[in-house]
């Protein structure tokens, strides 16, 4: 049972040590026997050391506040403009991507569907070599080119193979062909190649094979080696 | 005075992206203890100034990365200013002259018993007055309750009844910026 309901009228004195000599004298005398008290005592008696310990009032400059809420309301604006830039990018990159998809089902479907299309290539001057080019447009990267060899010679030493798609109309010094890739037939003269092109078939109808000098030049020089049917 | 929940609720609202009367109560909860950091670890006024306008913007900006589960908005804000102070002071332009008064301080040895200067101040400055009042002339003077009244120009059951509801105040107060004894 408590000793006094309310809290004993010298216990922050005492704590705070504010009290005249013979009252805390008095007041020592009623912790031993109040643990109630004493329980109090011990809960605040290190708050006199943490007010010591109190950092001097800062005066903040009154106007501070304004100036840094004014500084977040700027800084907002401008990130809510980037943002409406960086949606406006995504919105413009998703209208690209959909012209693309759209642009690769069409050309897929002139290709002859997901099959691909498949092209013989003969060659040109009447002997065994033969590729045959499997075209499949897997996407909006492009075309990929399966290309299986047979019977061709082995270029000779400084030359390369290079497969083109043809344009209409290409003629020599008028180019109108784009570069398919270039390879080597296995010592069989067979082999399989998988190359990767941009070219829409549509546009370029044809291809061919040339034999091309590796001198770093990407201009069609050489013979055709094999060519499709027209 | 918000308890640590309020304030992450605040800090919350403030991630949901209103950067009005939520972040408007934060500062005006921390920007006294973020200037006198600013004074006493850089030593200038106006590094003191951009060190509480670089928090609060970067309060703002990082407010949705507050997780309370890891801990409190203030140990959130006064890690922050503490980063920010040594880039402040790290800056050429912050020392034209000499090194300032706390260089020491910045590094980290003495900023613990500093930011609890600060705790102290911030529950102080979060009292009554009539409670700030009757604690601040207990400690910072030698005077006994009765001359405290006497200042006061109050009953002296008054001063003893007050000074037991100031420290109560008091040490709620300091618990709610999560002081320790």
């Amino acid at each position: 049972v408590p000793e006094h309901l309310a809290p004993h009228p010298d216990l922050a004195g005492y704590v705070l040590g504010v009290l005249e000599p013979e009252e805390a004298e008095a007041f020592e005398a009623h912790l031993s026997g109040c643990p109630d008290c004493r329980r109090e005592v011990a809960e605040l008696a290190p708050l006199p050391a943490a007010l010591r310990e109190a950092a001097p009032p800062a005066a903040v400059p009154p106007d501070l506040e304004a100036r840094t809420f004014a500084r977040i309301e700027r800084e907002a604006r401008s990130s809510r403009r980037g943002a409406r830039l960086r949606w406006a990018g995504l919105a413009a990159a998703a209208v690209i991507v959909l012209a693309l998809v759209g642009f690769g089902v069409a050309r897929l479907a002139s290709n002859g569907g997901p099959a691909g299309e498949r092209i013989v290539l003969a060659a040109a001057d009447g002997g065994q070599a033969e590729a045959v080019v499997h075209v499949t447009a897997p996407g909006a990267v492009g075309r990929v080119i399966e290309l299986r060899l047979r019977d061709l010679p082995q270029a000779p030493k400084g030359y390369h193979y290079e497969l083109w798609f043809v344009g209409p109309g290409d003629a020599p010094g008028r180019p109108d062909r784009m570069s398919a890739g270039t390879f080597h037939p296995d010592p069989g003269g067979g082999g399989t190649a998988r190359l990767l092109v941009a070219a829409p078939p549509p546009r370029f109808p044809g291809l061919d094979v040339t034999l091309e000098p590796t001198d770093g030049n990407p201009r069609r020089e050489g013979p055709v080696v094999l060519r499709s049917a027209p | 005075v918000e308890s640590a929940a309020d304030e992450a609720e605040l800090l919350a609202q403030v991630a949901e992206g209103d950067h009005g009367p939520p972040l408007v109560a934060l500062y005006r909860h921390y920007h006294g203890s973020l200037y006198a950091l600013g004074l006493r670890l850089l030593g200038d006024r106006g590094l003191a100034e951009e060190l509480v306008q670089e928090t609060f913007v970067r309060l703002w900006r990082t407010a949705d990365r507050f997780d309370p589960a890891r801990g409190s908005v203030r140990s959130y804000v006064f890690t922050m200013a503490r980063r920010i102070a040594i880039d402040l002071w790290r800056r050429p332009s912050s020392r034209p002259f000499e090194a300032p008064v706390d260089a020491e301080a910045v590094g980290g040895a003495g900023i613990d018993e500093m930011l609890s200067g600060l705790v102290v101040r911030e529950a102080l400055d979060s009292l009554s007055p009539a409670h700030r009042e009757v604690l601040e002339l207990s400690y910072d003077q030698d005077l006994r309750q009765a001359d405290i009244a006497a200042r006061l120009g109050l009953p002296l059951g008054t001063v003893k009844t007050r000074s037991y509801y100031a420290l109560r105040a008091l040490r709620l107060a300091l618990e709610e910026r999560g002081w320790r004894a």
